[in-house]
């Protein structure tokens, strides 16, 4: 058995090796072999740490002061507490100082067939290596705090494999992006295999390109912009058809099974799931419930119409399983005894009915209501509705709640503010009515006798770690895109200038709904008009590309998530108004090309019209056929209105050198 | 043997008598084209000096002769200015083959009936656009002015079939050479141009029905390396020669095809290439977002017209030839001959805005209206690029590549493409087969299906 050491080194060797031994076309066998490795590098340019991991948690080595009306200081009307300016938790500093976002070497290996004059074939092998540069802390295990080191590739969806045709492990990933065959006969093309597809003409915005999820594991959505999603779109076997009515007219179906969206796993660089949550056995259990569900499309589109060709139109429908997940928590299984009762459940197995276990370790978990509110705001949810939730949903919370009195309002809420005033006074204890602080400090209500250590030896833990189901919901998605090129006078800048507008139209669309277990549905409407123009500027230099591309979102931001979520603060409920202003964002990019070709620069701008940017300027320097450069920095900012927040943390400069065979 | 009373200024006088008239037939004692229809041969049609080098260099060089910078004095007016510099600089060497005077080696048989048997039928209609004079229709094939008297009918015979097949697919070997002499970059491209009018091989007439609106489809697309493989354009010409062609393109980054803006033709398709839409052919454009076409000569030039295609070498290469430059690497040695006839065309571009062109020079060689050379200038004026068509047939010795009637194909051959004001080099040469199993072939019945729709790039595609 091969171990870790000896199994980087012999993927570095093949790599390596196989450069030279592969570079040639085998002629006997007519098939041809090329592909590329790559180092790239994305380093830090600030010190900020991702907010997801413990080590870039804000709370981390800070102590929590009971504040709340229950267990914080007196408040006017209201007993005076022993326990005033007590502490009521701590949360443990693994505060981590790392300087790459990404390091890893890469190579992609094509082998393409010819089998006869209409049978072809492609294999694309593709392998990513990320060495342990990381200042990472170590994951957590559910329920023990089994400590070990991040995985940051293997995720349960086949067996521990994220994808079709994939092989990892903690540090490394193998996979078979592309294993097709092309059948083309006259109008006819069929495509069977493992494959990516992509439909649409709108870059980056992805309002028609609804077959595929994306793959966010390796540098989320920041890396190269010019090659917008092809790495990341997540391929999977499939059957894709096309017939070419006639010479402007073609119909187009697929039919593939499903692979979820991969989003960057627990404690890796660019972790999007904090630490109070556990995935695995959901993400696990939720595609296992559609591992044989098939996504299906068809499309017609016409290009070269109108007089004088200047138009094309497709009109699309996709009946799927949306790849991207949705949330709600689950009950934990896992009993404390804290929470029993001497005689009737000494283990405690009410609690295991439940979500949520207090973790071990005290590197993952919620360690405080503080904490509950400034990551529930970044991750676009309602905190506060999550409690009102898992009063709603979890027998041992909803008695829990009316074992105090609280009793839901007209809304059916039973708590309605972080820190402000509430309905439910609990027999004149909290004279302003409880809130969100007041109610969650209860469950770290040991630590009044002696804060963390107090609270992990009554409780066998100190953090509140949820477990997290996941869903993939099925749904309809229609649509429509036009495009059109003007024609003007040659020295105008409308010359030429290519429009394009598609418009997508989802009923009765799931979303997730902090954390319940029902989910929010809304018919989602997606849309984006993009003009797109190469202008020359001058004599000397090749034409710029310009392109101006806006979206429109009805329900969710450009991450999916809903926008009654966003706006949120530590002290502010999200809701006031985002829900219902849509999304808007728009992107303008620029391509300039030195002559020849050697050189080039890019610049895009992604603007979340709430104030979020994502600013790329980019530098490829291409000197020959074998090798690439490329460098370009991300510059991020959004707050919590904004779709860019869960990324503000991560400034970086990177750089791919690139030799291919 | 021609008889000695047209001594050696003969033909350049008479050129510049010609010129002056405006009388542009060619042919020196007596009119080509009747030549060219009875029996194929024209060598009736010029004195010894514009068939034989020998005589035109009055013995300096000869049938056979390499010329290289020791002697390349003595042809310096007939051969290009890059080829000149080419030749003086960087140690280029042409080989001097006999003039070719059966024209049926000049053409693809098909093409040149339907030159001959449509000759006179050509006309241009009030927009500029060819058509069958008296009718208004599109053109039905051949030439539609192997005789022409203008620069623009001269420009409409190159313009309205490119490789003189209703389906080409070539395959192509791209290297380009940096100032240093070395292949900085490779490219293996495919290459299919379809005419959907002008058909001279198709059984049902000259026109593929339902596409008479458009003149040609053509795509172009790259199998290697790796970085640009897939990477894939389709070019939908309209007839009206006024406007330009629809453009679609694959990318590989985006895996999808998008419609793309066509009038930027002035710009590398790939790093380190010195080639532009624009140059294919030496009529890459519509032919009327050109003007000011105007003859400026016409005389005797040096040009490839023959014994370029290696058929008896592996994947038809030319390489053991190559040489030149400061590492040898620049140029194949190939066949020029001594054509009796060119015509100069200037033309400029006027349906560009800030092109970085200022004109254009293309060598016309009357014989097949071949352009046998092809220069542009900057703006400035000074001189800019080349783009040096070699043709041939397919034939070597024993060895023929046949068209479906047994006769050797004829095509072009190679491609050297210089900038000479950064000294960078492109040369193609006409593969038999590329990176990803294309082979060349004409005439082929799929053609359009499996490279000409946007079905097909997005296949080719990666």
């Amino acid at each position: 058995m091969m171990n870790k050491k000896q199994t980087r080194l012999g993927m570095s060797l093949l790599a390596l090796a196989g450069a030279p031994l592969l570079s040639s076309t085998v002629a006997a066998f007519d098939y041809s072999v090329s592909g590329f490795i790559r180092q790239e590098m994305a380093y830090k340019l600030n010190n900020d740490e991702n907010p997801s991991n413990p080590g870039g948690n804000k709370f981390g080595g800070r102590d929590y002061v009971a504040k709340g009306a229950l267990l914080g200081p007196a408040v006017a009307g209201a007993p005076a507490h022993a326990t005033d300016g007590v502490v009521l938790n701590s949360r443990n500093d693994f505060s981590t100082d790392n300087d790459w976002n990404v390091f890893a070497t890469r190579a992609e290996v094509d082998v393409s067939f010819n089998f006869t004059n209409n049978l072809s074939g492609l294999v694309k092998f593709r392998g990513y290596y990320q060495p342990d540069v990381f200042d990472a802390v170590d994951k957590s295990g559910f329920v023990d705090g089994d400590y070990g080191k991040p995985d940051l590739f293997g995720v349960p969806n086949h067996g521990k494999e994220a994808s079709h045709l994939s092989l990892s492990d903690n540090d490394y990933m193998i996979d078979i992006p592309s294993l097709y065959l092309d059948y083309a006969k006259g109008p006819l093309w069929v495509r069977i295999g493992q494959q990516q597809i992509a439909w649409g003409e709108a870059l980056f915005f992805r309002v028609a390109d609804m077959a595929n999820g994306l793959d966010y594991r390796r540098h989320v959505i920041f890396d190269y912009g010019p090659e917008e999603y092809s790495d990341e779109r997540l391929a999977s076997p499939g059957i894709r058809a096309s017939y070419q009515l006639n010479q402007n007219w073609e119909l187009e179906v697929f039919a593939q099974m499903f692979q979820p969206t991969v989003i960057s796993n627990n404690y890796s660089p660019y972790n999007l799931i904090q630490t109070g949550f556990n995935m695995n056995q959901g993400f696990e259990e939720g595609f296992d419930r559609v591992d044989d569900a098939i996504n299906g499309g068809v499309r017609l589109q016409g290009q070269n119409l109108g007089e004088d060709g200047s138009w094309g139109v497709q009109f699309f429908a996709v009946a799927r399983h949306n790849p991207d997940p949705i949330f709600s928590l689950l009950p934990s299984g896992v009993p404390n005894a804290a929470f029993g009762h001497p005689t009737l459940d000494p283990e405690g197995q009410g609690f295991a009915g439940q979500p949520f276990i207090y973790e071990p370790g005290g590197n993952a978990g919620t360690s405080s209501p503080d904490e509950w509110f400034y990551n529930s705001a970044i991750a676009a949810v309602d905190g506060v509705d999550v409690l009102n939730g898992l009063i709603d949903d979890y027998a041992f919370i909803g008695s829990f709640a009316a074992s105090l009195g609280m009793l839901p309002n007209a809304n059916g809420e039973y708590l309605t503010s972080i820190d402000g005033a509430g309905h439910n006074y609990l027999g004149g204890a909290v004279p302003n009515g409880i809130n969100g602080i007041d109610f969650l400090e209860l469950f770290w209500a040991a630590g009044l006798g002696g804060g963390a250590d107090a609270v992990d030896a009554f409780y066998g833990g100190g953090g509140l770690s949820g477990k997290m189901d996941v869903h993939y919901a099925s749904e309809n998605v229609f649509g429509f895109g036009v495009n059109h090129i003007i024609y003007a006078d040659e020295d105008s800048f409308l010359d030429q200038l290519v429009i394009r507008f598609e418009a997508s139209y989802t009923p009765d669309k799931k979303f997730t709904q902090n954390l319940r277990r029902t989910f929010l549905e809304e018919d989602e409407i997606l849309a984006s008009l993009v003009f797109e123009k190469y202008h020359r500027f001058s004599n000397e230099f090749p034409a710029t590309f310009l392109i101006f591309e806006y979206m429109y979102r009805k329900e969710t931001d450009l991450l999916g998530r809903h926008l009654s979520g966003l706006g949120g603060t530590t002290s502010k409920r999200p809701g006031g108004g985002e829900q219902d202003r849509g999304w808007h964002g728009f992107v303008m990019a620029f391509q300039q090309p030195f002559p020849g070709l050697k050189w080039r620069i890019d610049g895009s701008i992604l603007y979340d019209m709430e104030g979020g940017y994502l600013i790329q300027p980019s530098l490829r320097y291409k000197p020959s056929s074998a090798w690439t450069v490329e460098a370009f920095v991300n510059f991020i900012d959004g707050t919590n209105d904004t779709a860019l927040a869960p990324f503000d943390w991560s400034d970086d400069f990177s750089m791919r050198i690139t030799y291919q065979f | 043997m021609h008889i000695k009373k047209y001594d050696f200024d003969y033909s350049r006088r008479f050129f510049m008598d010609k010129m002056a008239k405006g009388a542009m037939g060619a042919g020196v004692l007596t009119s080509m084209m009747p030549l060219v229809g009875n029996t194929g041969d024209i060598s009736k049609a010029y004195p010894e000096e514009l068939t034989n080098i020998e005589a035109l260099t009055k013995g300096k060089i000869k049938t056979g002769d390499i010329v290289d910078a020791n002697n390349v004095e003595f042809v310096k007016d007939i051969i290009d200015p890059v080829v000149y510099i080419q030749i003086t600089q960087q140690g280029r060497r042409i080989r001097i083959a006999p003039t070719t005077t059966d024209v049926t080696e000049l053409y693809p048989r098909d093409y040149l009936e339907a030159t001959l048997r449509n000759q006179g039928k050509g006309a241009f209609d009030d927009n500029g656009n060819v058509v069958v004079k008296g009718t208004g229709k599109p053109w039905i094939g051949g030439s539609p002015f192997p005789d022409p008297q203008t620069g623009l009918e001269a420009f409409a015979n190159v313009t309205m079939s490119w490789g003189r097949h209703d389906t080409s697919v070539y395959a192509v070997e791209d290297n380009d050479i940096g100032p240093d002499g070395d292949i900085e970059y490779s490219y293996n491209l495919g290459w299919c141009e379809k005419n959907t009018v002008g058909l001279v091989s198709n059984p049902d007439g000259p026109y593929w029905e339902g596409h008479e609106d458009k003149l040609r489809y053509q795509a172009v697309w790259f199998t290697s390396p790796n970085d640009v493989k897939g990477t894939s354009f389709l070019n939908i010409w309209k007839y009206d020669q006024r406007e330009f062609p629809d453009l679609f393109g694959y990318l590989p980054a985006f895996k999808r095809v998008r419609r793309f803006p066509t009038n930027q033709r002035f710009e590398p398709l790939v790093p380190g290439i010195t080639f532009f839409l624009s140059d294919a052919w030496a009529a890459g454009d519509p032919m009327l977002t050109w003007g000011n076409y105007k003859i400026i000569g016409r005389g005797p030039f040096l040009g490839s017209q023959s014994n370029t295609w290696h058929g008896d070498q592996d994947n038809w290469s030319k390489d053991k030839t190559l040489h030149g430059g400061k590492k040898g690497l620049n140029f194949y040695e190939v066949d020029f001959q001594l054509c009796p006839e060119v015509i100069v065309v200037e033309a400029e571009p006027i349906g560009f805005p800030r092109a970085p062109v200022s004109k254009k020079r293309v060598w016309l060689d009357v014989r097949n209206m071949a352009a046998i050379g092809y220069v542009t200038y900057d703006r400035r004026g000074e001189l800019w690029r080349s783009f040096e068509i070699g043709f041939s047939q397919q034939k070597k010795d024993q060895i023929i590549n046949p068209d479906s009637h047994g006769n050797p194909e004829w095509s072009w051959s190679y491609v050297h493409a210089m900038d000479v004001q950064t000294n960078r080099f492109t040369r193609f040469n006409h593969a038999q087969s590329i990176k990803g199993g294309l082979k060349t072939a004409f005439n082929t019945e799929d053609a359009y299906d499996k490279y000409l729709t946007i079905q097909a790039i997005r296949r080719l595609g990666s």
